[in-house]
């Protein structure tokens, strides 16, 4: 499974834009409807995607795409 | 028998109906990948739930409960719906009786403990202590979603203040927005957007303190129209990134200009003080030239306080942090602005699903605090904790799960931090309120609060900060005999 298309897969969906492209550095200041509501939402699509559980301190530490996109491939 | 046969039909059908209320639980049951839902057998025999022992629905077993060296911070056990109707009849009776010296009483839903050495709200009390007096006028900014949009509640607590304090106009007026105000009546014309950090963010420049910024396209005629319904002595127009063919010209609804300005400051934030000739109620704002980035404009007293409105609907707050720490502070000096009103936590109930969730809106509202009060170093900051919320479960409207434990968390945030805290869920009830100030008119189901519930919860706010004001004149007194 390609994290990076799977992950902006779900970014499409959750932030409700088809044509969102994602990158390491994009933060949620860079994606209108990403707010901590939608946040959670597309995180609980994360882990049931990639089969992964992640705690509150991993949550919390995450800045940017890059950091969730390696926190994805360190528990897959 | 052929006669009995419509009867038998009755029966084996009733008994099929029964076998499968029993069988099918109240989630449904998935088959052939389709999920069924069934009336459950209480719905079916109309039982109502004992809401004092429904503790099925809460995730977490144990309270959460502040300690510092020394505050403790109540817990509260759930009231019965005969307990609720009672408590919520007094509260009614109680905002009916005259705002005096005697009915205004210590509160216990205010928190404004004293933090090494100081009380969160003397700074604000400080500021209304001299507001006649002084020659500035200062500013109370009010956060909030859907509960506070379009001026609501903040304009009941201006007309509170307002029996007691000089405090004229309607405060911040946003170009456009998505709800109809009760405090003006707005028309924005031309092709103005809207930009905010929760949706439709804007890169390359700036929001004003209230989380937004409207920009227009300069090839149309783009103007706001407004009738503010209230008398006022001063209007100013907050901008950024002026240019030097922008102008706005204000206009009286007879198309007299008021006044005229060249809108070109380049700076992320500036103040006019747009002078007008004569404070008309209906103005025409006409912005002619490249847009700047246009946060609002105001209508206020020559001195004394304002109460500012910025309600942002279907959020939980956390965008209010990608305003630059550097950028609020700058606004709030140059507006004078001494305290902030913060109010969220409706809209996360649906998200509280785990321990985890719960405690990421903890932490999140733990840092959206503090960025206010990181801002506001010599200012104040209340917050206005979570309101009890309901959805429909099987048809029965019962409060969401968890919301006393969010309250809790905030509550926590607010005390340990040097900030007064307002609880709002328990001045309704507590669990389950929202069923019974729905019933009585009060408020939806969803939470949002009616007229009457508004007025109830305002005159509570405002009695509670009456009180405490008048301990800090008592204070304030000892210290200089």
């Amino acid at each position: 499974m390609n994290i990076k298309e799977t992950l902006q897969e779900i970014f499409r969906t959750v932030f409700e834009d088809a044509e969102l492209q994602i990158n390491e550095e994009m933060t949620a200041n860079d994606v209108s409807n990403w707010t901590s509501l939608t946040h959670l939402i597309m995180i609980e699509k994360v882990e049931n995607t990639f089969k992964i559980k992640l705690t509150l301190k991993e949550l919390i530490k995450l800045k940017k795409v890059g950091d969730l996109m390696d926190l994805i491939q360190q528990k897959s | 028998m052929e006669k009995h046969k419509p009867v038998f039909f009755i029966i084996y059908l009733l008994s099929f109906l029964f076998i499968v209320i029993f069988i099918i639980k109240i989630n449904g049951k998935f088959i052939f990948n389709t999920k069924i839902k069934f009336v459950s057998i209480d719905n079916f025999l109309n039982k109502k739930k004992d809401t004092t022992s429904n503790q099925q629905n809460t995730i977490l077993s144990k309270r959460i409960e502040a300690k510092s060296d020394s505050i403790i911070l109540p817990i509260y056990e759930s009231k019965s719906e005969s307990e609720l109707n009672i408590y919520i009849d007094s509260l009614i009776k109680i905002s009916k009786l005259d705002l005096n010296e005697s009915n205004i009483k210590e509160s216990p839903f205010l928190y404004n403990y004293q933090i090494n050495g100081k009380y969160p709200l003397d700074s604000f009390f400080e500021k209304i202590s001299n507001a006649d007096s002084s020659s500035k006028l200062f500013r109370i900014a009010h956060y909030g979603d859907s509960q506070i949009e379009g001026d609501r509640m903040t304009f009941e607590l201006r007309k509170l203040f307002r029996s007691k304090f000089l405090c004229e106009g309607v405060g911040y007026v946003p170009m456009q927005d998505i709800t109809d105000p009760v405090s003006y009546v707005r028309k924005s014309n031309g092709s103005w957007t809207r930009y905010t950090v929760f949706t439709n963010k804007i890169k390359g420049f700036s929001y004003g303190q209230g989380g937004s910024v409207y920009r227009y396209a300069p090839s149309l005629k783009s103007s706001v129209s407004l009738n503010i319904l209230s008398s006022y002595k001063k209007a100013y127009l907050y901008y950024g990134f002026g240019s030097d063919s922008c102008f706005l010209d204000v206009y009286s609804s007879k198309r007299n200009l008021l006044a005229s300005h060249h809108i070109n400051q380049k700076s992320k934030f500036n103040v006019i003080d747009l002078n007008l000739s004569s404070n008309e109620t209906n103005l025409d704002f006409v912005f002619r030239g490249p847009s700047p980035s246009v946060y609002g404009v105001s209508f206020d007293g020559q001195k004394g306080m304002q109460f500012d409105n910025y309600g942002l609907r279907g959020q939980a707050g956390d965008g209010l942090m990608l305003i630059p720490q550097s950028d609020l502070i700058d606004m709030y000096n140059k507006t004078n602005t001494s305290m902030a009103i913060v109010q969220f936590g409706g809209n996360v109930v649906q998200g509280i699903k785990s321990e985890k969730s719960l405690n990421f809106y903890g932490n999140i509202y733990k840092n959206l605090y503090l960025h206010f009060k990181s801002a506001l170093s010599n200012g104040s900051v209340l917050i206005i904790g979570i309101n009890d919320v309901s959805r429909s479960v099987n048809g029965v409207y019962e409060s969401y799960p968890n919301i006393g434990e969010m309250r809790n968390l905030q509550r926590k945030s607010a005390v340990e931090n040097g900030m007064a805290f307002f609880d709002i869920y328990q001045l309704m009830g507590g669990e389950n309120s929202v069923k019974i100030w729905n019933e009585k008119g009060l408020a939806s189901r969803d939470g949002h609060y009616s007229d009457k519930g508004r007025d109830i919860v305002c005159k509570e706010i405002y009695k509670a900060l009456m009180y405490e004001y008048k301990k800090y004149l008592t204070r304030k007194n000892k210290v200089h005999e």
